[in-house]
């Protein structure tokens, strides 16, 4: 079963090679633009208790602010130190210029 | 040394020091600062203080600032001039050179400048030579505009096309309060220095005997953004009946303020209680900084007793500059926590924990906004920050009475700190007296 479609911003409030920061319910999101299209994953770094929201995006990774673990935004894989544990990914679309992310 | 002897699981043995002794790097995005470097060319984008104004006397000074030789001078009609060490005739330098009546004459064979870098005078060249005239149209000395304000003077170092508004904060404005400029140096990089203000544990741990009993009480800390140009670290403390919030700010890339140092202890309630400094970090090369400040004083800063050198040094750091290797071991200060790293410190070694999160959070941001302006993006000016004119700042210490009312205060101290935090943030939408009055008033009504 798909869970249902969320708007989170219009696709221009992200800017390239950048993320931001999206909060629903309890749980707390990373939207991110890259040159590969948009994605998501979970809001906090599977180290220590940190938000990926200061992290820098590099094209398609992202790198915990805390101890520069970094992350594959598409897959979610763990790339290096100190991360060890994948991020969560969830389905992104864009449609009439906005981002939508779909939640379980 | 590699990632792999950081990985390797040796390192985290007991008595593991053989398998330690690897050099760590520093993050060199944030701490190279001369010319042509990422972190350099983003810095050039702002104001920055460069000197105290009136410990700048007739002769010209040779001062350097972010790895770049200058020389500093006021000629003789009062126009302020900071320029490139060496003439561009045969690179003698100008800090032997003369203040004029205009502009700064080179000690070597005369040639004269204007503040702004144009040639005036070349002696010894016959009138309507040729190359008088292409000196006079083709050669300038490098030239930066500078500002005096209130006993500091600032410098734009940045390209000319790109030279921003000149930022008005609130605190450089308060009614009656004395701002005395002083400059406080530290042999080390810069970021070692800036990392300090959102850093409210050292605050406590550091400074624990320095101040107040007060001063040395953890509390609860918190961390806090604002449109990813301000960033702030608070502590809420419990001091007997009393609550005490005490909010540090940073406004990138350099502007740092924080609650008084001698003013408040705790004991007694104050309603948003400005800052002990008004203060900037700047780099002289990537081993030295100065932070460059005033001194606030009066009512709403610290007491007028600590308006002499000695009391801003206590102000600066907890402790006096020059002091004996036994006293600094027996009471460190912010420049013994900060030069023992080293003059550059070795970041990859540090292990960040949540309580650096403000430190983590703004070394983050300078990175994007250096990675930003090398794509061509101009980096956010401190005027974001506000609809127009003077900048609201929230460095402060606000203390309640809010006795404790259950077993674990934690919750009262949070909750106190964040309601804090939102009479100051919605005092945004007026400035000034106005701005004060309706903080205060609501700081009031809480305790």
């Amino acid at each position: 079963m798909t869970g249902s479609w969320i708007k989170v911003c219009a696709a221009n409030d992200i800017d390239e090679e950048d993320l931001v920061r999206f909060d629903h319910g309890e749980q707390t999101f990373c939207i991110y633009n890259t040159s590969k299209g948009f994605f998501a994953t979970d809001g906090m770094c599977t180290h220590e208790d940190e938000h990926l929201e200061f992290g820098m995006v590099i094209d398609t990774v992202i790198e915990c602010p805390r101890h520069q673990g970094r992350f594959d935004i598409i897959s979610g894989e763990a790339l290096s130190e100190p991360v060890c544990v994948n991020l969560k990914t969830f389905p992104v679309k864009v449609e009439d210029g906005d981002v939508y992310i779909q939640l379980a | 040394m590699t990632e792999a002897s950081k990985a390797n699981p040796e390192n985290f043995d007991s008595f593991c020091g053989y398998h330690q002794t690897w050099e760590g790097e520093p993050i060199t995005d944030i701490t190279e600062t001369g010319p042509g470097t990422v972190c350099g060319d983003y810095l050039r984008r702002y104001w920055h203080p460069v000197h105290i104004t009136s410990e700048l006397g007739d002769n010209p000074k040779l001062i350097k600032i972010m790895n770049e030789e200058l020389v500093l001078f006021q000629d003789k009609s009062g126009q302020y001039g900071l320029v490139h060490k060496k003439c561009p005739h045969r690179r003698a330098s100008l800090e032997f050179g003369r203040c004029d009546d205009k502009g700064i004459r080179c000690c070597y064979h005369g040639w004269a400048f204007d503040v702004d870098g144009t040639v005036l005078d070349i002696p010894g060249e016959p009138a309507g030579s040729i190359s008088a005239i292409n000196v006079k149209n083709k050669v300038r000395l490098g030239a930066y505009p500078v500002k005096e304000y209130k006993g500091l003077l600032f410098a734009y170092m940045g390209p000319m096309e790109e030279l921003p508004e000149f930022p008005f904060y609130d605190t450089f404005d308060i009614p009656d309060m004395v701002m005395t400029p002083y400059a406080g140096p530290f042999a080390c990089n810069w970021i070692q220095v800036l990392d300090a203000i959102v850093d409210p544990v050292h605050t406590a741990f550091l400074h624990q005997s320095q101040f107040s009993d007060g001063f040395g009480e953890m509390g609860e800390i918190k961390f806090y953004q604002d449109k990813k140009t301000r960033f702030f670290g608070t502590a809420s403390r419990r001091v007997g009946d009393n609550i005490w919030v005490r909010v540090n700010e940073l406004i990138l890339p350099n502007f740092t303020q924080s609650g008084s140092a001698f003013a408040a202890d705790g004991t007694e309630q104050r309603y948003f209680g400005r800052s002990a400094f008004t203060r900037w970090v700047v780099p002289v090369d990537d081993e030295h900084c100065i932070a460059f400040a005033w001194g606030n004083f009066g009512e709403r800063g610290d007491p007028m007793e600590y308006n002499t050198v000695e009391g801003m040094q206590l102000i600066e750091q907890g402790e006096l500059f020059e002091r004996s290797y036994a006293e600094k071991q027996a009471s460190p200060g912010d420049v013994e926590a900060v030069e023992g790293m080293g003059s550059i410190s070795d970041h990859s070694k540090e292990y960040l924990v949540s309580g650096d999160s403000g430190i983590s959070m703004y070394r983050a941001q300078i990175k994007k906004n250096c990675r930003n302006l090398q794509k061509g993006k101009r980096p956010p000016q401190p005027g974001v920050l506000t609809d127009g004119g003077v900048i609201p700042t929230y460095g402060s210490d606000t203390i309640l009475t809010m006795p404790q009312t259950q077993e674990s205060d934690k919750e009262l101290l949070c909750a106190t700190n964040d309601k804090v935090m939102d009479i100051i943030f919605a005092g945004n939408v007026l400035t000034g007296e106005a701005r004060d009055k309706q903080i205060i008033s609501q700081l009031k009504e809480l305790g």
